[in-house]
């Protein structure tokens, strides 16, 4: 969940805030949920898309933690900033399809959405991505 | 898979773990830089022992959210996601008509979208005293339409086009808010053609069946929900209260109201209003209570699923989920007096095992207005759960994973201007997909269970279950066509979620949604939309693949009520990610195909269109788009 979340905000502090939130959701109603995995992710999806609205958080928080004696591979920074370049939508379900591999039934159930609508936001995704990496 | 496919796959986990690193690289570093490890650091990032003790905070936080959530999350959406919806100029469309005042159009787009599993849960005691229904026997005055406002062009932007007479009635929501909060009003406007529209007016339903719903919209956080279906001579509208899920589609239905406090368990009714002449109404309102073997101490969530519309009558599909609701289990002492109850606490662990479970609730001075806080650990034996029932139940949730008894589906029969008559269904799981044929009814069970994707849990949903009537009343399982209903026959894994229409000679059953989505299957060869189409008798006996003839890629496939002339609808994505991006065509291609394989028509939406907004009167098709452009398909 760690890694979803920083993926999906571009920071891995913001990322353990925002799991920890999202497990102490789960926490609050361990007891009645069918399914604390699924509603576990969907907290971190959830968390992470706050986060992105709120961008400037993210960038000030960024801007607070330069890189200190860490090597920065250039193509995962590329990667990176790609993907900082998409949509709140597109982000999420790049990450969820490319890195948690989720199909896009699951991918809709998380965002509340038709699978159709996932393969729209990948494909306007990969579009942009293609154009930042290739 | 494209290049860039097989570059997110490769490095997304390498970025996520560099990141990480990095994090606990930079961390440690400043740690031994600060030389202070008394003093605590302002980190975003909190170290997860440090965290361990704000997880009451956090409890806090959660619970405000589950308050607010709701209205701030759709706020927050309605707010982010405006999009500009120009009519398309397509040459291939037969025949176009816009109005005037709309072209091009800026709508909004009707968001039903809610981004937090935690929002559903948002009912308090006051916000349902709120909502507490007002009866008015005063009909209020049809409030002006004015074409030109904004609102007037939400409404085109969110209509329902049912067949209507000889012609075609679009319908939809009007919010008004002029002293006092917004509300909702339907209008409709009836055309005879689908391309010109009479003057919209206000149908006045029964002021009982919306004087559930009226209340500020923006309490509700979402359009007060209602299915409206048509056979041409009957118009029926049905609404829920308390505004449960109609469409309980998403991840958020598992969720809603399993932790409603036990005030939230206001009895779900169903109000159905039929009307022949668009005027007058008969108002139908039902109390839809559990079954009688739902055992008193679990809480129920009662979601009128679906409105079938045939020419005997009406059938609305329902569905019951149990789940435990500590709220009705803890004494009656602590019922009364505790303003909050909660039945976990995971401060030092978990509290809930085979014995019992920890239970907290708060009650209030009344004099000092100040909340204590108790805590009491209880057997199950205290709660009055037997071994039976926590297991049958599946109350820790997780373990034994969706028992069947928690769920139980039923319908509600009316004849045309009769009461109508509840009967239980024989299907384990939620309910299910009705249509009406010559022969009575087919009902193939939902495959999919709110929230809970079928591939994670195959011993779940099993294969199709399919259940007739010949009236509606008296229902039979019969076997599904095929063993591998819910399967593809392709290696792609694809589930194979079906959908049913009634066709002219019997039944048709196509997929409609592809389980695994992966590049590879997208396109090809070997997947071709006469895989997934049966057509079957008009009682469900008897299948065979239908054979149509169209060797081209399919993303998704839809069926529609076409006014029994057996039509498939395909959204129809020719993409390939070998070419230049540039030249991808991203509309949705719709095609409407007939059951002998003819294409009939082709449209094409800048989003997933909305098939609320297609209607079939004999042998013509009408279409409203988002942004209010009208469409007629004469079909052969």
């Amino acid at each position: 969940m760690l890694r979803l979340a920083t993926l999906l905000v571009g920071s891995a502090e913001v990322g353990e805030e925002i799991v920890q939130d999202a497990f102490a959701s789960v926490v609050e109603r361990w007891g009645s949920l069918d399914n604390p995995g699924g509603y576990l992710r969907t907290c971190v999806v959830n968390g992470s898309r706050m986060v992105l609205r709120r961008r400037d958080v993210e960038q000030r928080v960024a801007q607070e933690r330069p890189l200190m004696a860490v090597e920065q591979p250039m193509a995962l920074l590329e990667l990176r900033d790609a993907l900082g370049r998409l949509g709140e939508r597109q982000r999420v379900v790049v990450v969820l399809r490319y890195f948690a591999d989720l199909p896009d039934v699951e991918i809709a159930e998380v965002l509340g959405c038709r699978p159709s609508t996932v393969r729209s936001l990948v494909r306007r995704a990969l579009r942009v991505l293609r154009k930042e990496l290739e | 898979m494209s290049s860039i496919e097989e570059r997110l796959r490769d490095e997304l986990g390498e970025l996520a773990s560099w990141l990480i690193d990095k994090r606990a690289e930079s961390s440690s570093v400043e740690q031994v830089d600060s030389g202070d490890d008394s003093m605590p650091r302002l980190d975003l990032g909190a170290d997860p022992a440090r965290k361990g003790g704000h997880r009451r905070l956090f409890r806090v936080a959660a619970a405000l959210l589950l308050i607010v959530g709701a209205v701030s999350a759709s706020r927050l959406l309605s707010e982010d996601a405006p999009s500009v919806v120009t009519a398309p100029a397509d040459p291939a469309d037969p025949a176009t008509r816009t109005p005037a005042a709309s072209v091009p159009t800026t709508s909004v787009s009707p968001t039903t979208t809610v981004d937090d599993p935690r929002t559903d849960d948002s009912y308090t005691e006051s916000s349902l005293e709120d909502l507490a229904p007002e009866v008015n026997p005063e009909v209020p005055p049809s409030e002006a339409f004015d074409e030109t406002s904004t609102e007037a062009e939400k409404w085109r932007s969110t209509p329902w086009l049912v067949p209507w007479g000889d012609g075609f009635l679009q319908i939809g929501y009007l919010n008004t808010s002029e002293e006092g909060p917004t509300r909702q009003n339907l209008f409709a406007q009836t055309s005879d053609d689908g391309l010109d529209w009479g003057q919209p007016f206000q149908l006045n339903l029964p002021r009982e069946h919306f004087g559930a719903f009226e209340t500020d919209i923006e309490l509700q956080a979402t359009a007060y929900p209602s299915i409206i279906r048509s056979n041409g001579e009957h118009l029926v509208v049905v609404s829920q209260w308390p505004s449960n899920s109609l469409y309980s589609e998403g991840s958020q239905a598992v969720f809603h109201q399993q932790n409603a406090p036990a005030s939230a368990h206001i009895e779900q009714r169903v109000f159905v209003s039929v009307t022949e002449d668009l005027d007058s109404w008969k108002l139908y309102e039902y109390p839809l209570p559990p079954p009688d073997h739902i055992h008193e101490f679990l809480g129920t969530n009662v979601v009128a699923q679906d409105l079938v519309v045939s020419n005997e009558g009406w059938i609305i599909p329902i569905s019951t989920l149990a789940y435990m609701d500590i709220g009705l289990l803890v004494p009656t002492e602590i019922q009364e007096s505790a303003r909050e109850i909660k039945w976990i606490d995971y401060e030092d662990g978990e509290y809930i095992d085979n014995d019992g479970l920890l239970v907290e609730w708060s009650t209030a001075d009344a004099n000092s207005e100040s909340v204590e806080t108790h805590r009491r650990y209880f057997t199950w034996q205290e709660l009055g759960i037997t071994e039976d029932i926590y297991l049958g139940y599946g109350l820790m949730g997780n373990r034994p994973y969706h028992p069947e008894r928690r769920y139980s589906s039923s319908v509600l029969v009316g004849r045309w201007g009769e009461e109508a008559i509840r009967a239980e269904l024989p299907l384990q799981g939620s309910c299910c997909d009705i249509v009406a044929t010559d022969g009575g009814y087919i009902g193939i069970l939902n495959p999919r269970h709110p929230g809970h994707a079928p591939g994670s849990f195959p011993g779940l949903y099993g294969w199709g279950s399919m259940i007739f009537s010949p009236d509606g009343l008296l229902w039979q399982s019969v076997n599904a066509p095929v063993d591998g209903l819910f399967r593809g026959p392709d290696d792609c894994d694809i589930l194979w979620v079906p959908s049913i229409l009634a066709v002219e000679d019997g039944l048709v059953m196509s997929g409609s949604e592809s389980w695994q989505y992966r590049s590879s299957c997208v396109c090809s060869s070997e997947r071709f939309l006469s895989d997934l189409v049966l057509v079957g008798d008009d009682r469900g006996l008897n299948w065979e693949p239908q054979n149509i003839s169209d060797n081209s890629c399919h993303e998704t496939y839809h069926t529609v009520d076409s006014a029994g002339k057996g039509v498939l609808i395909d959204i129809y994505v020719p993409l390939d990610y070998s070419e230049d991006p540039e030249t991808w065509d991203e509309r949705y291609h719709s095609t409407v195909v007939s059951i002998d394989g003819k294409n009939w028509f082709t449209f094409y939406e800048e989003t997933d269109p909305d098939w609320a907004g297609v209607a079939f009167n004999g042998n013509v098709a009408v279409r409203v788009d988002n942004a209010g452009n009208y469409y007629r398909y004469e079909l052969p």
